[in-house]
């Protein structure tokens, strides 16, 4: 079988060894290519998207940005994943986006918000959905079915955003008085340090029916998430296997 | 060959030159210039003159230190006839206008009620504000007071620069919890964040390492498209693959019930929405009925015909004229402020004719005009731009007493181009 591959890629290349290196090459200036396009592409996405949820801690609560968040990101890591693991069986497309996220946004808060803005860095840090994507992943490669990752690693990626950030969220959630007022230790923050563009209105912070469904609207939102990320993922895989329909030719050309 | 290489040769020089000269002009349109603030003049006239009028502006110091307090306070009218182009204040937020947190608030206040959240205001009513700010980064800043106003955005006051000394890395923040621990905002769990962060960075990397150290591309690519693909992933694969799932929940899991334990008394992020009174209604002792209105562009004159009637007990002259933050004075009643912002101020700008006091019971037609080049400078003459061709603002009447009577104007405004026109005008309105 070997021999057989070898006879099919040999052509351009003097020894196996050269169409390896070749082939090395090729590989690692697609990954440092790839990762900055991820960079960019998530960080924008997530920018559209969720905005000023992921931008200030006092936009964290526990109804829109629970829900919102990992049901509107996971698009993007189910394109990738499909296109990844539909063609070349790597299962780490997930994990590679948000750690590339992750990456983007601490630039962003770093040089963008606390460089340029002079937001502390302790108001502005970013999410993350590492935890997701790894879940993500290793469901797929384990079940090897789309169907499955979107069902059980698309609730778990609904399902895990909250706890993963809930212990750095914690501490900015301790109540403070300020001045008669019951507010967070973000809320205090937010009031602090003078956002000029984001007045205190525009923050949806639990806005909506579901407190009349439940006391702790936090579980209803995590399981929204959970639901809504399956069929986010489906879209976002769809949106992968058109890609692979036809964007794949020069890749069988090389 | 020989001399197509020395004429290249030559050529260098002055290609070399060209190109550093267009570098550097490419260079100069990005090389930093020094903020001049007053972006509040890109407000287009009518957001700034028919809907909120602030007054009383008064900056507490113009220089403090870093972690030193000062205060922007004052008065501001909701103007009766706010602009149908943008929505009324059924929600508003009191804020504060500086180059982002170089600043912090401490507290703000609307008629000494605390404004740390939003509240409806009342069309044609007053309200006293108080900002309390301290300083945070060094430097000069434009400070305005703001009103933010749903659905219609951020409407500014007058602003003046305030200049904030010292080291920024000496300020500090500190509150005290409901459960009585200090803490420091501006640095504040940063530590318990970034910890948690590189833990997740470092167990991405691992997982992207396991996969990233092996052939990637067209080797896997070539077995996928022949079939092969199911030998890609192999057992080890698929164990290591359980281990970082399991490692990952059990991460998040403990994650969890650490914090927990770290901190049992956590609540929700508030949000709360309330109603701040408006200031008492003072009693109507002057009001005013505008004939016509025309904004004499070569003279850089508003000119009003306007009759006043005083329903007062005694006589009052108009003093000052106010829109946009800006002040029209009536030199023979009023004098400026020594901390007002002089680019915002025209001294001897409001003049009356005829001068006299408007005596109890009588009204009087009044000629007034209001000369200044600030109509230019604060872009106010850009009024024939707007959607809405409307001057507004607010009308100081004093008594004898210096007792204050303020009397909202609104009118339709009309660009005069020619003086004669001004004059057929005026004859036309027998003003």
């Amino acid at each position: 079988m070997a021999a057989g591959l070898q006879a099919r890629s040999h052509g351009a290349f003097e020894s196996t060894s050269d169409q390896q290196k070749a082939f090395r090459v090729l590989d690692l200036t697609v990954a440092v290519i790839l990762i900055f396009l991820s960079m960019a592409l998530f960080h924008i996405f997530a920018m559209l998207c969720i905005g000023d949820w992921d931008f200030w801690a006092d936009w964290k609560d526990q109804r829109w940005w629970v829900a919102m968040t990992p049901t509107v990101l996971i698009a993007m890591p189910a394109a990738f994943q499909f296109i990844f693991w539909e063609k070349f069986r790597l299962p780490f497309a997930a994990t590679l986006l948000t750690f590339c996220l992750v990456l983007a946004e601490w630039l962003n808060r770093v040089v963008n918000m606390h460089g340029w803005a002079y937001f502390p860095l302790d108001f502005v840090w970013p999410a993350t959905l590492i935890p997701s994507g790894i879940i993500l992943d290793t469901v797929l490669m384990l079940s090897g079915s789309y169907v499955i990752t979107a069902m059980i690693g698309g609730m778990a990626w609904g399902a895990l955003f909250y706890p993963t950030n809930w212990v750095m969220v914690a501490r900015f959630d301790v109540p403070v008085n300020v001045h008669g007022f019951l507010m967070t230790i973000a809320d205090t923050m937010g009031y602090h340090f003078v956002r000029t563009g984001t007045p205190e209105y525009l923050r949806l912070i639990d806005r909506g029916t579901l407190r009349s469904f439940g006391y702790d609207s936090v579980w209803l939102s995590i399981v929204l998430a959970m639901f809504a990320s399956i069929l986010v993922y489906f879209i976002g895989m769809t949106i992968g296997y058109l890609f692979t329909r036809s964007q794949f030719s020069w890749l069988k050309r090389v | 060959m020989y001399l197509e290489r020395l004429e290249a040769k030559a050529g260098f020089p002055k290609a070399a030159t060209l190109s550093i000269v267009v570098v550097l002009s490419m260079l100069a349109v990005w090389w930093p210039t020094v903020a001049a603030a007053h972006g509040e003049r890109a407000e287009p006239p009518f957001l700034r003159m028919s809907t909120v009028q602030f007054y009383d502006t008064h900056w507490s110091a113009k220089t403090i230190k870093v972690n030193e307090e000062m205060t922007v306070s004052g008065h501001f009218r909701i103007v009766k006839n706010w602009s149908m182009s943008v929505s009324p204040p059924s929600l508003t937020f009191l804020n504060v206008d500086v180059p982002g947190p170089v600043m912090v608030r401490e507290a703000s206040y609307l008629d000494g009620a605390n404004a740390i959240a939003s509240t409806p205001l009342e069309l044609g009513r007053d309200y006293e504000y108080k900002i309390v700010m301290r300083g945070r980064i060094p430097g000069s800043y434009h400070v305005h007071p703001m009103l933010d106003v749903r659905d219609t955005g951020a409407l500014m006051g007058p602003g003046d620069w305030v200049t904030v000394e010292g080291d920024a890395a000496s300020f500090t923040d500190p509150i005290t919890t409901l459960l009585g621990n200090k803490i420091d905002l501006a640095n504040y769990g940063l530590g318990a964040v970034v910890t948690w962060h590189v833990i997740w960075v470092v167990v991405a990397l691992a997982w992207l390492m396991f996969w990233l150290r092996r052939p990637l591309l067209i080797p896997r690519y070539e077995k996928v498209m022949h079939g092969e693909g199911e030998s890609l992933v192999s057992g080890t694969d698929r164990i290591v693959g359980i281990g970082f799932l399991v490692a990952t929940l059990l991460i998040v899991m403990g994650g969890v019930l650490v914090t927990r334990a770290e901190y049992p008394v956590t609540i929700p992020l508030q949000s709360v929405w309330m109603r701040i009174p408006p200031l008492p209604e003072q009693p109507e002792t002057v009001s005013m009925k505008v004939d016509h209105v025309v904004y004499y562009i070569p003279g850089r004159t508003v000119e009003l015909w306007v009759n006043v009637t005083n329903h007062g007990a005694k006589p009052v002259r108009v003093g000052e004229f106010t829109t946009a933050g800006i002040r029209f004075l009536n030199a023979s009643v009023s004098k400026a402020d020594a901390d007002f912002p002089p680019d915002l101020v025209a001294p001897n700008g409001l003049e009356v004719e005829p001068n006299d006091p408007v005596q109890p019971g009588e009204t009087k037609s009044l000629h007034i005009l209001m000369t200044s080049e600030i109509w230019e400078t604060d872009r106010l003459a850009m009024l024939i731009a707007d959607p809405s061709s409307r001057i507004g603002g607010l009308f100081m009447f004093y008594d004898p007493d210096g007792n204050r009577s303020i009397v909202e104007f609104n009118s339709e405004i009309l660009p005069i181009f020619k003086r004669n026109e001004t004059q057929q005008t005026a004859q036309a309105s027998g003003g």
